[in-house]
């Protein structure tokens, strides 16, 4: 893995991609798309050209948790490192991310180092488990 | 016909249907007819009465309504400027937003160029022949020129955030307006027969019982959210228990 990594970035607000997005240039990252739902996303994800998703939860159309559900009933993205980025902060709702299959949660408002130390953690993790 | 009237006009019935009797017995029909035609008017003028006096009530009752309450002025125009302002307050929000990353994204390429030429620069100074003076200056010249660009734009990015303070205003004037409109809710719930509080229906959490797949939003202080974490090191030590 490397800074070549294709990540999308789905979120609804554009201010929160444009975020996302120029947060992970600062880490090297220089291939970035975005969708504003799951419902943009998942015809994207189909293409097969992303390597990581980074989601919101609460989103118009389909939510960050569905758009989850949906990569891992997929046998096609069901490899897929996910990593949700959202205000939502009920216990609950972290275990049901947790169930769905999330590989990192982080937290809104958050920072570059969390959210450089959750994507390294994931890939890390991916390298080892291909080793 | 109401009762009071009954009773006052009593009398009035009991000569007329005396006389209408005597008539009746006497072959009388002029006068049969003239006792009979003011006992029709009788009840007719009793009846108007009453209508009017349900009519008044109720424009009354209206009329306070429109006057009394703010309930019209409420719905009519503050709610509806409510919505406006907010709309207003996210616009401004997301323009500073933009603006910012504009400026933030337009500042990180000359910083970028002026760290690269000074690397340049450095291994040329390494060198033999070391650079001349008008690439040095050429330099120098470039790099004062940059950073009073980011400097430039550094205080724009400050100005942008302005929108705190108007938008800070702003929702503080809507949430005045909202808590007036509970009141006014609340009175209303009351007068129909129910016994809500002020507060209890604002605070209820109407998506408590099943999970919702939308998502709440952020944790707002001083609002139930019920079970939520503090940050992400509760996120982490939550993941941790579940054995991510």
């Amino acid at each position: 893995m490397s800074a070549d990594i294709k990540f999308l970035v789905v979120d609804d607000f554009s201010t929160m991609r444009r975020i996302v997005k120029n947060l992970l240039h600062d880490l090297g990252y220089k291939n970035v798309s975005e969708a504003d739902d799951g419902n943009t996303a998942l015809p994207m994800l189909k293409t097969g050209k992303f390597d990581f998703l980074i989601t919101d939860w609460n989103m118009p159309g389909m939510p960050g948790l569905d758009l989850l559900k949906h990569v891992r009933a997929d046998a096609a993205l069901a490899p897929l490192p996910v990593l949700m980025l959202t205000a939502e902060a009920k216990r609950e709702q972290i275990v049901e991310a947790a169930q769905a299959g999330v590989n990192g949660y982080v937290i809104k408002p958050f920072t570059a180092a969390t959210l450089k130390e959750k994507i390294d953690k994931i890939l890390a993790s991916r390298a080892a488990s291909a080793a | 016909m109401s009762g009071s009237h009954f009773h006052e006009r009593r009398e009035h019935y009991a000569t007329l249907l005396a006389a209408l009797g005597e008539a009746l017995q006497d072959g009388d029909e002029a006068g049969f007819h003239a006792c009979a035609r003011q006992l029709g008017e009788g009840f007719e003028s009793d009846t108007m009465q009453d209508l009017r006096q349900i009519t008044d009530g109720l424009h009354a009752a209206l009329l306070r309504f429109r006057h009394d309450s703010r309930l019209d002025d409420l719905a009519t125009r503050e709610v509806p400027d409510a919505r406006a302002r907010l709309e207003h307050v996210l616009r401004m929000t997301d323009d500073a937003a933009n603006t910012t990353l504009d400026l933030v994204e337009q500042s990180c390429p000359i910083a970028d160029r002026a760290a690269t030429r000074a690397d340049e620069l450095l291994e040329a100074w390494n060198g033999v022949p070391r650079p001349s003076r008008n690439v040095v200056r050429s330099y120098l010249e470039e790099t004062r020129s940059g950073l009073g660009q980011v400097r430039e734009k550094l205080s724009q990015v400050l100005l942008a955030q302005g929108f705190q303070d108007l938008s800070g205003q702003i929702i503080r004037s809507v949430m005045k307006l909202v808590d007036e409109l509970e009141v006014a809710l609340t009175h209303m719930v009351r007068i129909s027969g129910g016994s809500l509080e002020p507060s209890s229906m604002l605070r209820a959490d109407v998506a408590e019982p099943a999970l919702s797949a939308r998502g709440f939003g952020p944790v707002v202080p001083g609002v139930a959210h019920g079970l939520t974490v503090s940050g992400q090191t509760d996120v982490d030590a939550l993941l941790s228990d579940l054995g991510m």
